[in-house]
């Protein structure tokens, strides 16, 4: 966006140079004085761009202290564990480890939800705070943005940081795999069928999880506070779906609803949806006892991320600058 | 053409009126934005930048409405809030370099500006150090060069000076000078010190209670008064004590002794200490010197007169001017030389030292 205001630049005489300081045979520092800027301004999209950028480096501390990168890079190793284990055991037993290996496409998202929800209680906060807490807002809404744009940076970028997380344990399994199967071809065959499930459900469980962690985090400048709520939220929701599963044992028609009280079982229904899973294979007993249709989680977490997202612009539009 | 206009402009909070219908307009220049605190200074300049809604009236600035082309003015304005607005966990180049990106400069030049813009406002090798570590001078410095990476037509500075030391001020006001003389920026500069307004601006604006009290060249703020200041070597009653007795309106503060200019009312009537070696224009219209009411030069020659009768001796006497400080006074133009003693607190190198708020207006 360049405007015609820029012209002044043009006009603006230079300061003299000036020599202030001499260092050395051959070197000197010159003081050339203040210096208009006549280039380019680009606009709200390369700005919304660099805060996206910022804010993904800040997620994983990059550009930060090395104590700022050990709690992403720490849960990132975690999270590829269950994949190299898997792949360990494949090297070892052959394919024929494969039909016994617990751990899958699928199952991957459930076996480490817990390490997703470190991540998103432990950098969520981090991302959206310090700009409350040293009043940083006031001057990022000084910029020529709009307040949603701050939002919208801040969501893109925690959503783009856990796709990072779900996708690179996929990723090398999925490659692993097909590396590991005695035909190339064969390996491809098998696994390919799982790459569309594998994107569209870390597509659903980023959106779910950073819109939540956001959602609670914009709400306060402390940290502490944030990471309580989201950690409370994300075991609490999961208690109490297994709780009231039980409470409502003899009322089957309130019992097949409880899978969406809890924000786990939301993410087993829609991976075991996306994954097309037989009803007697779902690893989560609730969602398997329920016998929901698939698109209900799907409905469900649509409507909470959506929910979590207008939290999150209506934070922005309403906090005081 | 004026940079910025008001008219009218209103803010409500609940319980406050921040702004009250507020008409000004501001010509490029170094402009002082004074009032107490509370005077609605920061939210004044809050609308200009689109941050805050008026609850009525408008605001133009660069010609672009504030509640419309908020991205357009913001793009042109950078601001330095009052407060502090500077994350602890980045260093001063990568927070200026992405402040001049969220500005719209391309990366390259974000940083080729930032190193610019620190060097100007004095950041040398700590630039590369986390701006948590810094002290409040250094922290001044990096929220003015935030405001000055993308090279701004006007520069917002919401009380540049607050939480500063002696020295830090001076150099903070220095800077403020450089940026509107040197750089060709417009500055809106803000302060509840009016001593330091005094030294940097050209023009003035003064608000109280979110009423414009006056918008005027400075030096239409510091016009003649009609008090005439005498310092005499000595105990000043006596001096007084005569000067009534010639029918002058005189009497002392502190070291001073005050005469009103425009009282000669009976000035030299009589002559009861008639002057030996009286002047024309002293002695003779004696009678008359009633009548010509407010004649400064009458009360100079009685002044000088009574002086040489008593064989004072004179150290200093001139006129007084106004001091700043009477915009706030419910009554500007009256007895101005009634300001008390802290005005003096405004001249030059006393305002190094705080000087006291200026009165008037919610705290």
């Amino acid at each position: 966006m360049s405007s015609p205001m820029d012209t002044r630049d043009a006009e603006q005489p230079a300061a003299p140079d000036q020599v202030i300081a001499a260092s050395g045979p051959g070197g000197a520092i010159y003081d050339i004085g203040y210096r208009g800027y006549a280039g380019a301004r680009l606009g709200r999209a390369f700005a919304v761009r660099s805060l996206t950028v910022l804010t993904i480096r800040g997620a994983f501390g990059i550009g930060r202290g090395a104590r700022s990168k050990i709690v992403p890079f720490g849960l990132l190793v975690l999270l590829l564990i269950p994949a190299l284990v898997s792949l360990g055991l494949g090297a070892v037993a052959g394919g024929a480890a494969q039909r016994f290996d617990p751990i899958g496409y699928e199952s991957y998202y459930s076996i480490t939800q817990q390490i997703l929800f470190l991540f998103i209680a432990a950098q969520a906060p981090e991302l959206v705070g310090p700009d409350q807490r040293d009043h940083v807002l006031p001057l990022y809404f000084s910029r020529p943005i709009f307040r949603s744009d701050y939002a919208f940076a801040k969501l893109v970028a925690l959503i783009g940081a856990l796709l990072l997380f779900t996708l690179a344990p996929q990723a090398l399994l999925f490659f692993g795999r097909i590396l590991q199967a005695p035909q190339f071809t064969d390996g491809l065959a098998d696994n390919l069928p799982s790459l569309l499930p594998i994107l569209l459900s870390s597509l659903f469980i980023s959106v779910l999880f950073a819109s939540v962690g956001l959602a609670i985090s914009s709400l306060t400048p402390r940290r502490a506070y944030a990471t309580v709520a989201i950690i409370g939220v994300f075991i609490a929701s999961t208690a109490i779906g297994g709780i009231l599963f039980e409470v409502f044992r003899n009322q089957a028609d309130l019992r097949r609803w409880t899978p969406l009280m809890s924000i786990d079982s939301i993410l087993a229904g829609v991976t075991s949806f996306l994954f097309q899973t037989p009803t007697r294979e779902m690893s989560n007993p609730i969602v398997r006892r329920s016998d929901l249709p698939g698109w209900v989680y799907i409905a469900a977490a649509v409507v909470i991320s959506a929910v979590a997202i207008a939290v999150v612009f209506r934070r922005y539009r309403t906090v005081q600058a | 053409m004026p940079l910025i206009v008001t008219r009218d402009l209103t803010k409500r909070y609940p319980g406050v009126t921040a702004l009250d219908a507020l008409s000004v307009s501001i010509e490029a220049g170094i402009v002082g934005l004074v009032g107490a605190n509370g005077a609605g200074k920061s939210t004044l300049l809050k609308i200009l930048l689109g941050l805050v809604p008026p609850t009525g009236g408008h605001a133009e600035v660069l010609g672009f409405d504030s509640r419309r082309d908020g991205l357009r003015i913001r793009s042109a304005v950078g601001y330095m809030p009052e407060h502090d607005c500077l994350p602890s966990d980045l260093s001063a180049t990568d927070f200026v370099t992405h402040m001049g990106r969220m500005s719209g400069l391309p990366a390259s030049s974000a940083r080729e500006r930032t190193a610019d813009v620190l060097r100007h406002v004095g950041l040398y090798e700590e630039r590369y150090r986390l701006i948590g570590t810094y002290s409040t001078g250094m922290k001044q410095r990096v929220k003015l060069a935030q405001a000055l990476v993308h090279d701004p037509r006007i520069l917002f500075l919401d009380e540049p000076t607050n939480g500063l030391d002696p020295a830090g001020r001076e150099e903070m006001l220095d800077l403020v000078r450089r940026t509107g003389t040197e750089f060709g920026i417009t500055v809106i500069v803000s302060s509840h010190l009016l001593g330091e307004i005094e030294r940097v601006c050209g023009y003035l604006v003064a608000i109280d209670a979110g009423r414009l009290l006056r918008a005027a060249p400075l030096d239409s703020f510091t016009e003649l008064t009609d008090t005439l200041a005498i310092d005499v070597e000595d105990d000043g009653d006596r001096l007084i004590a005569a000067l009534v007795a010639r029918g002058l309106r005189a009497r002392g503060e502190g070291s001073h002794v005050l005469v009103r200019l425009d009282s000669a009312d009976g000035v030299a009537l009589g002559g009861a200490v008639p002057p030996p070696s009286a002047d024309p224009s002293g002695a003779t219209p004696s009678g008359a010197a009633a009548g010509t009411g407010g004649d400064p030069a009458a009360v100079y020659d009685a002044v000088r007169d009574t002086i040489a009768d008593l064989g004072l001796p004179l150290v200093r006497m001139e006129q007084r001017r106004h001091s700043l400080e009477d915009i706030f006074r419910d009554d500007m133009s009256g007895d101005a030389g009634d300001a008390d003693p802290a005005a003096g607190a405004m001249m030059p190198g006393a305002a190094a030292t705080t000087p006291p708020p200026v009165a008037g207006g919610p705290a």
